[in-house]
């Protein structure tokens, strides 16, 4: 079978869209049991010296930008009943394929890799 | 300063999930990036992509790392000096924890092999129509047909097709049967030898026309181009004369005398040798 990764209809002068990754080390959860959609992850800031910095709950994090190299391409299926069709030996039934579009490359990361800190912000005084 | 908010999209799935059902999912590109890719091969088979001319394994790798995706985030090279600071809201599509990547590789043409030695052309006595054949579980495999089932590119096939000496015969792409070649390479030899040609002297349409009464004009092309070479001559019409390619007619016969005994006495295998190859030429037999 042949499963075919096109590329995404661009515009005259469109190049493919690009799209970044922020890479953390851990995982994400959520406060409550709901799960994550929807919901607000934190704050991003770049200090004056172009170095992020992430704000998620009472945790910091420091990260760095890198490029992403190779590029990552970022790959969407379609369901099957919308893909073009695949040429099939004549004695196969017509079966149908998932496709893949391309949506976009990945160029660039912000990378935090060292561990989130928290933050303290109420040191309550020596009696 | 530009900060950013970010929110997570509704959709968004936590990662750990069969790659099947992720709505999206990430390739690492090593090879260049073309235009045409394909994921080819059978059910069972490991995921191979194919560009135009080139072919690499797929191998999903398991990331320590959390990676957020999203579109519209903006890095600090896109921020222009002048900015007053401002707060913007990025939307993340993704959690994702793991990517694919795919490696350049050599295609197992294997499997070409096999499906072509399935049926090999014997002559047209003994082919069957589609009917019969698909009545005896006969498969004949054309261009689209080997690339539904070969995880290779259209380029790689093609010089694999090149390389087992296959032939196109009826838009299905087939091998002859060895017997059968060596009939035929014998039609063509015997003709040489009956008109006396000489050994860079062999005219193409004129061998071929002469021979089409025994043979399908396909095969006879295909044959002639396997063990015959332009020899840079022009008959007085100019026609383009050819050679015998010395090398691939003596293996070929020597196959043939191999192939039914297995073991032969080498003294007697290279006086057999030397007296099937065409008469009147300086054959260099170089034994190792």
């Amino acid at each position: 079978m042949q499963i075919f990764v096109k590329n995404m209809k661009l515009g005259d002068g469109e190049s493919i869209p690009k799209w970044s990754i922020i890479e953390l080390q851990g995982d994400l959860e959520a406060c409550d049991s709901d799960g994550l959609a929807g919901k607000f992850i934190g704050d991003l800031h770049f200090t004056k010296d172009n170095i992020p910095i992430l704000v998620i709950g009472h945790h910091i994090l420091h990260g760095k930008v890198e490029k992403v190299d190779p590029p990552l391409a970022v790959v969407k299926k379609l369901p099957s009943s919308s893909s073009s069709g695949n040429l099939n030996s004549k004695n196969e039934e017509r079966e149908d394929h998932p496709a893949y579009v391309v949506q976009g490359l990945v160029t660039r990361k912000l990378f935090f890799k060292g561990r989130p800190r928290p933050i303290i912000t109420n040191v309550p005084k020596q009696v | 300063m530009e900060e950013f908010l970010l929110e997570s999209e509704d959709n968004l799935s936590a990662g750990g999930s069969d790659w099947e059902d992720e709505n999206h999912w990430k390739q690492q590109m090593k090879a260049e990036y073309s235009a045409h890719l394909v994921i080819r091969g059978e059910r069972d088979d490991s995921v191979v992509l194919c560009s135009d001319e080139s072919t690499c394994e797929v191998k999903e790798m398991e990331a320590s790392s959390t990676m957020l995706l999203m579109q519209d985030l903006i890095f600090p090279e896109d921020i222009p000096n002048t900015q007053e600071p401002a707060v913007s809201t990025k939307i993340v599509s993704q959690l994702l924890h793991h990517i694919f990547e795919a490696n350049p590789t050599r295609p197992n043409m294997k499997r070409l092999e096999d499906l072509l030695m399935e049926n090999p052309y014997r002559g047209k006595e003994h082919e069957k129509t589609d009917d019969e054949a698909r009545d005896l579980g006969l498969h004949f495999y054309s261009f689209q047909d080997l690339l539904d089932r070969i995880q290779a590119s259209e380029g790689e096939l093609c010089g694999a097709l090149q390389a087992i000496r296959a032939c196109q015969i009826n838009g299905y792409w087939r091998v002859l049967d060895f017997d059968y070649e060596f009939q035929v390479l014998s039609d063509i030899l015997n003709y040489i030898e009956a008109e006396s040609l000489s050994i860079d002297g062999i005219p193409h349409l004129a061998t071929l026309g002469e021979l089409e009464a025994l043979k399908p004009r396909e095969i006879l092309e295909q044959v002639f181009s396997w063990y015959l070479e332009p020899s840079g001559l022009f008959s007085k019409s100019g026609e383009e004369l050819f050679k015998l390619r010395e090398k691939e007619v003596c293996c070929f016969l020597a196959q043939v005398l191999l192939r039914p005994t297995g073991i032969f006495n080498l003294e007697e295998f290279l006086s057999s040798w030397q007296q099937s190859v065409p008469p009147g030429k300086l054959f260099l037999l170089m034994i190792q």
